[in-house]
This record gives structure tokens, sequence and C-alpha cells, in this order.
């Protein structure tokens, strides 16, 4: 997938960056609304992250010139500001998330993997990873082609895990995930515990190696190796 | 004491006392004049006698003018001629009863003999004439004082109203609700100046108010870029691969701290635009839809606690309210529910049009429960929360003014959230 990153705080594109090219992604990033201007005029992306507030102009408006030249691009809105008037007004216009800094990388991995099969598979596709086959839209989940029963919130866990995989997840990353960044949630920790416990046994009475790891103190990692 | 009520007893008081000495002046005044004017009509009873004393010294009670001679009595020598004036009660043979006189009595020689002589001056009606103006004039008095009183009180209640519905306003102002502080318009000066600058000090603190919250607002905001640096800085850490455990603990702290004040930050900023009114767009809200999806939503969590829910619901109940807020009232109030249970504990929800309420199994609180709704407070054993759930709760409850009151009964904690 091409990427385009329009984040005028460079060490928060950076970390974007270096998070997202292990997915083999080709990721560009610019500073300003006139340096995205230019780099949207002249090339197509698949994705763009899009800061709204910049130094000389609103990412929105880089939205708009992004959608008016191509339907198909995914865009994913980073901002600083709480506000649900610039949610749905970044959503009207076409964007298809919109994330509240201080956001979690996998979460926005997660983001460009359904816009990428959304773009690039037009949606219809399985994820097959070994023995694990999920289908995201019908939400069915298998294991060496024998469908597993999963909760709703057991499925968008294997999900999140599949998006990130290899990648260390931290427990409030999945907790904002599955419950949204709905405040005070530190208490879900226990809940994430119970999930993937849950999730984890299931897999395995189906014959599945354990991918799931623990690491400590931290969150989890989907570990293929 | 009310200030009219004051004003006026200083006025009873003083007048209840000029009007005491006035009335004792005035009676005095008066029988001081009519003594007088008696003693004048004696004298000219006394010439009047001492023109003719043959013809009266004769016969019995001789009438002159509205006086009468009284029957001579001799005396054996004149002792004085002076001439002395005293009020007397005479018995009155046709009113049968005694009656005021006042009798002048001298001695006088006639024909070589001494007589005493007495004329008398019914008193009676100018008596009754004094006392008829005595007590004319004490009506009069007493009620010029009471129409003063009552006309004093009620202007009063006239004036002092603009300054009770000023002193109401004030009462009432809330620097949160928003509301405009606008005193009544009133023609008297001290009043207009009191609200003059009662309205420019409102003013002045909403503003600063106002400008306090704003900035806290921004830093908020502000904040937040430089957290999403910290943030993902330590994911990008995270994940290398020769990472010793040693330093890998070191940036699991500082993920756990650094995502404690992310949410920390994203709850104040929330609670924020809910005290600063940012929600303002209000719609029709299904409760009921909205518990059952968040229930769904926590469904694995509420089994494997192995809480037994049971929820009644009123068919069809709408609320009035801002959408995004209602999600997180109800939220709140069921992951509260949830998080403070015991393990195979009960949750209760009762919904009707006029009231929700949520109980749930757990140990009493180790707080006030007044506090309960104050920000930062909890359970010490549940550190993991940030205290800052039912703060939010209870800023939403006060913008739609529902009424939200918590109670702990037969080992369970119930929060009841009315309506109207």
């Amino acid at each position: 997938m091409k990427l385009l990153i329009i984040e005028d705080e460079i060490s928060l594109a950076n970390s974007i960056q270096d998070y997202l090219l292990d997915g083999g992604h080709i990721c560009e990033s610019v500073q300003t609304y006139n340096a995205a201007s230019e780099k949207i005029a002249l090339y197509d992306y698949d994705c763009l992250i899009v800061d709204i507030n910049l130094p000389d102009g609103n990412g929105l408006d880089i939205i708009r010139a992004v959608k008016a030249k191509n339907l198909k691009s995914g865009i994913i809105i980073i901002s600083a500001r709480i506000s649900l008037d610039n949610r749905i007004e970044g959503l009207n216009i076409g964007a298809d998330h919109y994330l509240t800094k201080p956001f979690h990388l996998a979460e926005l991995n997660a983001h460009i993997k359904s816009i990428n099969r959304r773009i690039n598979f037009s949606g219809n596709n399985e994820i097959v990873f070994n023995e694990i086959k999920v289908m995201p839209d019908e939400h069915r989940a298998f294991i060496n082609n024998k469908e597993i029963s999963l909760t709703h919130k057991e499925f968008e866990l294997l999900l999140f895990f599949m998006a990130n995989k290899n990648k260390v997840i931290t427990k409030s990353g999945i907790a904002e995930h599955l419950w949204g960044d709905y405040m005070d949630s530190a208490d879900s920790f226990d809940f994430i515990y119970t999930h993937i416990k849950n999730l984890r046994h299931k897999l395995m009475k189906k014959g599945c190696t354990d991918y799931i790891k623990t690491i400590y103190g931290v969150g989890y990692k989907f570990d293929i190796l | 004491m009310k200030l009219a009520t004051k004003t006026s007893l200083n006025f009873l008081s003083i007048s209840l006392f000029t009007f005491l000495f006035g009335i004792i002046a005035l009676y005095y005044t008066l029988r001081f004049q009519v003594d007088r004017f008696i003693n004048n009509e004696l004298n000219q009873a006394k010439s009047a006698f001492f023109e003719k004393p043959d013809s009266l010294s004769t016969l019995g009670d001789v009438y002159l003018g509205a006086c009468r001679l009284m029957p001579l009595k001799s005396v054996s020598s004149p002792r004085d001629t002076l001439i002395y004036y005293t009020d007397t009660l005479i018995f009155d043979q046709r009113a049968e009863k005694y009656l005021p006189f006042r009798q002048m009595t001298f001695t006088t020689s006639l024909r070589t003999k001494s007589f005493k002589v007495q004329i008398l001056r019914p008193l009676e009606e100018t008596d009754n004439l004094i006392i008829n103006t005595f007590l004319m004039m004490t009506a009069l008095v007493i009620l010029l004082i009471a129409a003063l009183l009552i006309s004093n009180q009620y202007s009063s209640k006239q004036i002092w109203k603009d300054f009770y519905i000023s002193l109401e306003k004030i009462n009432r102002f809330d620097l949160d609700m928003h509301n405009r502080f606008d005193l009544p318009e009133t023609d008297i000066q001290e009043f207009e100046d009191l609200n003059t600058v009662l309205e420019r000090m409102s003013k002045r603190i909403a503003n600063d108010y106002f400008r306090m919250k704003e900035y806290t607002e921004n830093a908020s905001h502000e904040i937040q870029t430089p957290l999403a640096i910290i943030n993902s800085k330590l994911e990008l850490m995270m994940q290398s691969e020769d990472l010793p455990e040693k330093q890998f603990k070191i940036i699991a702290e500082a993920t756990e701290a650094a995502n404690r004040l992310s949410r920390l930050n994203k709850t104040l900023i929330l609670l924020t635009r809910i005290e600063n009114r940012q929600f303002p767009e209000i719609e029709t809200v299904y409760p009921q839809n909205i518990i059952a999806r968040q229930l769904y939503d926590y469904d694995d969590i509420i089994k494997s606690k192995e809480i037994k829910l049971s929820t009644h619901f009123e068919a069809d109940v709408k609320l009035q309210i801002n959408p995004y807020l209602s999600e997180i009232l109800f939220l709140n109030l069921i992951k509260n529910a949830i998080r403070h249970n015991i393990q195979g504990g009960e949750i209760e929800i009762t919904l009707s049009s006029q009231k929700f309420e949520i109980s749930n199994n757990g140990a009493s609180l180790n707080f006030d429960p007044e506090k309960l709704f104050h920000r930062f407070y909890k359970n010490t054993h549940s550190d993991k929360s940030l205290g800052l759930g039912l703060a939010i709760v209870k800023k939403i409850t006060e913008i739609f003014a529902y009424r939200i009151s918590y109670f702990y009964q037969n080992q369970k904690h119930h929060i009841l959230l009315e309506f109207k």
C-alpha cells in the first residue's frame, strides 16, 4: 500500500512511518498543508493519515481535495481535538476513521489493514494465516477449515491480533480497540485478560498453535515464529 | 428582622412616645384654657352679684347667666377677702347624680354683716367637651399612625420587591449553568446602582471563569500531541527484538504511566467540555437500546464474573438528551456496576419513564457516600480506575436536571437516576 502521512510533528510522523514500514507499505510523510497539496496533486495514495490542525491550513480541505480526485483512497484523521463536530465533519466528507491523539500505533495499523482490504480486495476477502482463516465481514473464523464459534469481542480481538502480527500490543491498546476510547477504561485490563484467556482456550481446543504470547507487564503479542 | 419591620418599629415607638406626651400636654392645655374661661364667667357673675346684692341675698338659688349663686351664709367676720376657686361635686336633684361644678368662694360685707358668697358654674358641658376633644384627638392620632404604618409596609413591599427579585436571582446564579445574570430594571437609584455593580462584577467573574476553563481545555489539547509522541515512541521501542528484559520492564512501566496520563487527560477534557456545555444537540434517545447494546458489549465480562443480570424495561421509554452524553451516562453506570461487583454477584437494572436504577453487589464504601460523585474519589483497592466515571455521570445529570442518588441496601450498591 502507498501511504502518505500528513502530520506537522516530525517525531510522531516518524513513529508512524517506522511502525508501518514493517508491514511492507510504502510510506511518505509531509509536514505542511502546501507540501501535502502538492503531493496529492502529483500522486495517488491508497491511504492518507491526516492531521487536521496543520500550521498553514486545515487537514479537512486536503481530505476534500483527495476525495474529489480519487474516491477510493482511504483516509484516517489523527487529531488532538476531542471534538464531536470535527469528527462528524471529517467522517461526512469521506474519512474512514477518526483517531484522537494520543492513539496506539496498533490501532492505526488495524485501521490501515481494514482500508487495505476494502481497497485491494473489495472487502470480500479472507485473511488467512497458517491454519487460521478469518472472514471479517461475515464475522466468521476457521481453524483448519473448521468453523470456530467466537463471541463478538473475541472475534474482534483475533482480528486485531492478526492485523498486528509480531507486534507487542499494550493492554490499553487492546482495551481501546475493543471498547473505544471511552474514558476511565483501566478497569478493562481484567476484562482483557478474561477475553484473551477464553480466545486462547477456544483456539487451542480446535488444534490451533498458541500464537498469543503474554509479554510481562505490557501486553500481548501474536507471535508467528 | 426585616428592614421594613425595623423602620416601622422605630417609627411606632417614636410616634407613641410623642403621642403620649402630646396627649398629656393637650389635656392640661385644654383644662387650663377651660378653667380660665370658667373663671372669667364666674368673675362676670360676681360683678353681676355686686350690682344687685340686696335682691339676690335673700333668695335661694339664683342664676347668674350660666352660674348660680348659692344661698349666702353669714360668717362672724370676714377672715379674708381672698377669692378662691375650687372644683367640687354637688348632688343634682334633677339628674339624680353628682355633677361637677367650679366654685368661686369669697366673703363680703353686706349691711354690716359678713357673708360667705359661693358662685357655682356647672362643668358638665365643658368636661364633656374636653373629653370628647381628647378622645377625638386620640382617635385621630391612632388612625394616623395606623395609616402611616400600613402605607409604609405597603410601599416598602413595593420598593423592596425589585430588591428581593435581584436577591433571588443572585441566589440562583450558577456560573456553570451558563445563564445570563439579568437583574430587573428598577426606578430606585440605590437598587439600580447595586444592580449595575452586581452585573459588572458577575460579568467579570464569568469572564475570568470561562477564560480559565478555555485555558484548561486548550492546555489539555496541547498536551495530547506530546503524549502521542511519547506513546508512539514507547510502542515502537517495545517492538525491538533484542531488548534486554530489564529495559523492557522500564519501558513497560513508562508505557503504563503514559497510557494512564493519556486516559486521564482525555477524561478531563471530556469533563471540561461537558461543563462548558459543548454538547448542545438534543435528540430523542431510547435508553433501552443503549443499555441493551452496552450490556451486549460487556456480555463476556458479565459471564466470566458469573454475574446474574436482571433487567426490567418499561416499554418505549424516551429521553430528550444529547445522544453522545447519554451513551457515556449509561456506560459509566453499567461499567461501574460490573467493575465493583463480586464474583457471582447480581446486577439489577430497572428503567421506566421516570427513573433508571442500577444495583450491584459489593462491599460497602470505605468513604463518605456523599463523595462518591466527586472527582478522584474511589475505593483504595481499585486504584487502577481514574475515579472520574461517576464525576462525569454527575456532571451529565446536572446538565439535564436529572436527580442522582446513591444508597446501600442488602449488601447492594444502588444508584438511582430520576429523570424528572
